[in-house]
């Protein structure tokens, strides 16, 4: 054989040696995860009854508030407001006002007077987890034009949505 | 005759070559985080850690010789958050000849290389589990994947 072909079956043998020993073989898994949409709102419980009862002599009847309850919110969103809403509107010259405080991130929209239409009571709120127990307030106000108002409940429905 | 000798040499170890050592991995790892993985409803975060299936992935080796090999572990991302660290560990020995050692406690899989575990023969039934952290409600709602690839050496 000549010294070429020593040399090139040399060579051939130790590549085919060398690849033996840096065998190596690979294989692929996949790992998802799929995150949903989360809109989570609750509230501490009910507020106390809201009477208007007192007045000052000459003047429209006192407002009656409350501000015993809270609320907490956890938004994985950009962009979401809280909307605030009651079954049924109240009876005339008899108001029901709403002041939600902002969580960490978002703007409160102050005092709101609730009806059955849909008002927005804090807006800008992205990403977040607030369980500090942002206040409520509740003002039950009514004129003297409104009379003698029977007993009555509404219920407040209090809803996370896509900002505008 | 030499011609003869030194071909067949090479062509024995072309043979050998072609049965190298090889490692298959089946399984896999998907998770839906939702509200309900909230840690304590409306008001708090997620639940920061999620922890798959005992033996999310099943790998084995085989087509081993007489060296040692060695697995290692690294990931290509598809759609991934800045804020998860996927981890892996090996739960079981697996069965068959020779043996396994490391791997047994969580390491972090990278997107570069990473020791995972060793051992020696063919191994089958080797049950690895996954572990990600850093869920929050900072992560957008969406699909979230990667690759995870390992590769055997020996």
């Amino acid at each position: 054989m000549s010294k070429l072909g020593i040399i090139s079956l040399t060579f051939v043998f130790l590549l085919a040696l060398t690849n033996l020993l840096i065998a190596a073989s690979s294989d692929t898994q996949t790992v998802s995860f799929s995150v949903s949409s989360i809109d989570e709102i609750s509230v501490s419980g009910d507020p106390a009854a809201l009477c208007v009862d007192t007045a000052t002599a000459g003047s429209e009847p006192d407002d009656d508030t409350d501000a015993t309850t809270t609320y907490a919110i956890t938004t994985n969103n950009t962009n979401r407001k809280i909307t605030g809403a009651i079954d049924s509107n109240m009876p005339a010259n008899v108001s029901l006002e709403i002041n939600l405080v902002a969580p960490t991130v978002g703007s409160s929209a102050g005092d709101m007077t609730l009806s059955t239409t849909a008002e927005d009571l804090v807006t800008g709120i992205t990403q977040v987890a607030d369980g500090s127990g942002n206040t409520i307030t509740y003002t039950l106000s009514a004129t003297v034009a409104a009379g003698i108002v029977a007993s009555d409940t509404r219920t407040v429905t209090l809803t996370i949505a896509a900002g505008s | 005759m030499k011609k003869i000798a030194l071909l067949t040499m090479v062509m024995l170890l072309a043979c050998v070559q072609a049965q190298a050592v090889d490692i298959s991995a089946t399984g896999g790892w998907t998770e839906t985080i939702d509200a309900s993985d909230l840690a304590g409803g409306a008001g708090t975060n997620l639940i920061d850690n999620y922890e798959s299936a005992a033996a999310a992935t099943i790998l084995e080796v085989y087509g081993t010789g007489v060296n040692d090999w060695y697995v290692d572990v690294t990931r290509s991302d598809i759609t991934w958050h800045g804020d998860f660290t996927l981890y892996v560990k090996r739960i079981s020995d697996g069965t068959g000849s020779g043996w396994v050692a490391n791997g047994i406690a969580y390491i972090a899989i990278e997107t570069v290389d990473s020791d995972f575990f060793n051992g020696n023969g063919d191994r089958s039934n080797i049950n690895v589990q996954y572990r990600l952290t850093g869920m929050s409600v900072s992560v957008p709602p969406g699909m979230y994947s990667t690759t995870v690839t390992y590769t055997v050496t020996e």
